[in-house]
């Protein structure tokens, strides 16, 4: 059934042509900047409201050789959280709706723009967006004191790469999912308890022995561990763990998502 | 038969296909939210720290229970209107028949209601077996949610008929829900807030529904349920007003 293409009809993805992607997105979002501006505050309700709400019931949480307050606990959590919420948006929700409602592909594909520069140009356009998000959430923390060491200065680049990671994974989910309503059970199979479990909230040393390599195995435990590793300091092997995780998840969901989206988009 | 009931045997009609992973998912997501909420951040909780003695888990649950309603209430009346009067037209449709504009609303809001009992009694099972409730008193929190489900619904689908797009949604949910959700006394008592932060939230119907599902279900019913009451039936009779005479002048004018 698939037989492998000539090169020429699949050219390699290149730069220029994923950035008029990136291009296309930005001019087609200038009309949405409410959306931009209040996406910014959704995780900091959160922080308010659980971090510093709920976490005036807590006792400091032990972290590393580290008693964290709650709240310092919470943030790099929310951070990863925001996350996978930015790259299931652009990279699942609107190319979900580009693909298949709008048909926006189908017009691409007909210009020099091939799949791989779809593909490439929407995880880059995630990317983008979600380093600025990353950025003012940071300096948020900072100015309320939720950052305990100067290795947070590599918390930028550790949300850039989760944010890869998880976009990938994301095109890998709008590359097979063709109705609506997939849509509602990919958040609530899939999402919500990754939201919820992932060590966001509470540690996982909270869960029975036969759990926790079950929530070890999930992305977003790894982005929180790796952003929480580096706001608070305690960087070590499992630090470094953390990013081979989520550098091997970017480059194996990158290239099963172009794949997948090549066989979707020329059938 | 009467003419409201109508709109909401069509919309049944139309929700039937996918009524059992819906209702698999709308049990699915409170036991995971009380696992995970109740249950994992409730055990940080400080030993001995009560809630007008309940333990966290029961308060967090009865606040979430308001709480989804009130978000299941204001997406009812988002996207699904907006679709049958901007996308798909099918109000005009439904206006050629006998159908008035004022039972369309009537009958799309009983639709709302139907739709958050469907959430809101899985919920209320859910939490019986987590085992949170010591009273039958506290069936009584089901109508009380979906009248408050209720009354958050009908000033936003009187909003939706005056609206061209869904753009306005982002900003409704990202800066009037979300800080509602959190801050009306769901995750943590408003005695915790700052005193602007209470007036606000005493504003807010998510707070009476709250209070009011905690007094049949963990505390004692005051006098105080009265005025949680007449606030909530008058928010809805007003957004039921205004609702009707927005959705009679974007279809008929």
């Amino acid at each position: 059934m698939s037989v492998q293409a000539p090169a020429a009809v699949h050219p390699a993805p290149s730069l220029h042509r994923a950035l008029k992607l990136v291009h296309h997105n930005f001019l087609a979002y200038q009309h949405h900047w409410i959306a931009f501006v209040t996406g910014f505050f959704e995780p900091l309700f959160y922080l308010v409201g659980v971090g510093f709400g709920v976490g005036q019931f807590i006792e400091t949480i032990s972290y590393g050789d580290m008693r964290l307050e709650y709240a310092s606990f919470l943030a790099p959590g929310l951070l990863a959280a925001a996350t996978l919420n930015g790259a299931l948006y652009d990279g699942f929700f609107s190319p979900f709706f580009r693909l298949n409602w709008e048909k926006t592909y189908d017009g691409i594909i007909a210009t020099p723009v091939s799949i791989s520069d779809i593909a490439v140009g929407e995880v880059l356009w995630a990317l983008i967006r979600g380093t600025i998000y990353g950025f003012g959430f940071l300096i948020v923390m900072l100015v309320l004191g939720l950052v305990h060491s100067a290795w947070a200065l590599l918390a930028l680049p550790a949300v850039m790469l989760s944010g890869g990671a998880l976009s990938a994974g994301a095109m890998i989910l709008t590359s097979i999912t063709k109705q609506l309503s997939s849509l509602e059970k990919v958040m609530t199979l899939v999402v919500f308890p990754l939201f919820l479990f992932s060590g966001t909230f509470f540690p996982v040393s909270l869960y029975p022995e036969y759990l926790r390599p079950v929530v070890q195995a999930t992305p977003l435990y790894h982005s929180a561990s790796l952003l929480r590793d580096l706001t608070s300091g305690q960087v070590g092997l499992p630090t470094i763990g953390h990013v081979a995780y989520l550098g091997a998840m970017f480059v194996i969901a990158a290239t099963i998502a172009i794949r997948l989206m090549r066989r979707r988009l020329i059938s | 038969m009467s003419s409201p009931t109508n709109i909401v045997t069509r919309n049944l009609l139309v929700f039937w296909r996918g009524w059992r992973s819906s209702f698999f998912l709308s049990v699915l997501g409170p036991v995971m939210f009380l696992s995970a909420m109740g249950l994992g951040l409730g055990s940080l909780v400080q030993e001995g720290r009560t809630f007008d003695g309940a333990d966290y888990l029961q308060f967090f649950a009865t606040g979430i229970l308001a709480a989804s309603a009130m978000q299941s209430g204001v997406f009812s009346a988002t996207y699904p209107i907006m679709g049958r009067i901007v996308w798909q037209k099918t109000y005009e449709a439904l206006l050629a028949t006998p159908l008035s504009v004022r039972d369309i609303f009537i009958g799309e809001m009983m639709s709302i209601a139907v739709s958050l009992s469907l959430l809101v009694v899985p919920f209320f099972g859910v939490m019986a077996a987590f085992g949170i409730f010591d009273s039958p008193r506290a069936v009584l929190a089901v109508p009380i949610v979906i009248l408050m489900g209720l009354a958050c619904a009908a000033p936003v689908f009187a909003y939706t008929a005056t609206l061209e797009s869904d753009e306005a949604y982002t900003w409704l949910w990202r800066l009037v829900v979300t800080p509602l959700f959190l801050l009306s006394g769901t995750f943590f008592p408003i005695e915790e807030l700052p005193a602007w932060g209470r007036a606000f939230a005493h504003a807010t119907p998510l707070f009476h529904g709250v209070e009011l599902v905690r007094q049949v279900t963990l505390y004692d019913v005051e006098a105080s349920a009265v005025w949680h009451i007449a606030y909530l039936v008058a928010l809805l009779a007003v957004g039921v007003v205004i609702g009707i005479r927005k959705l009679d002048a974007r279809l008929l004018p």
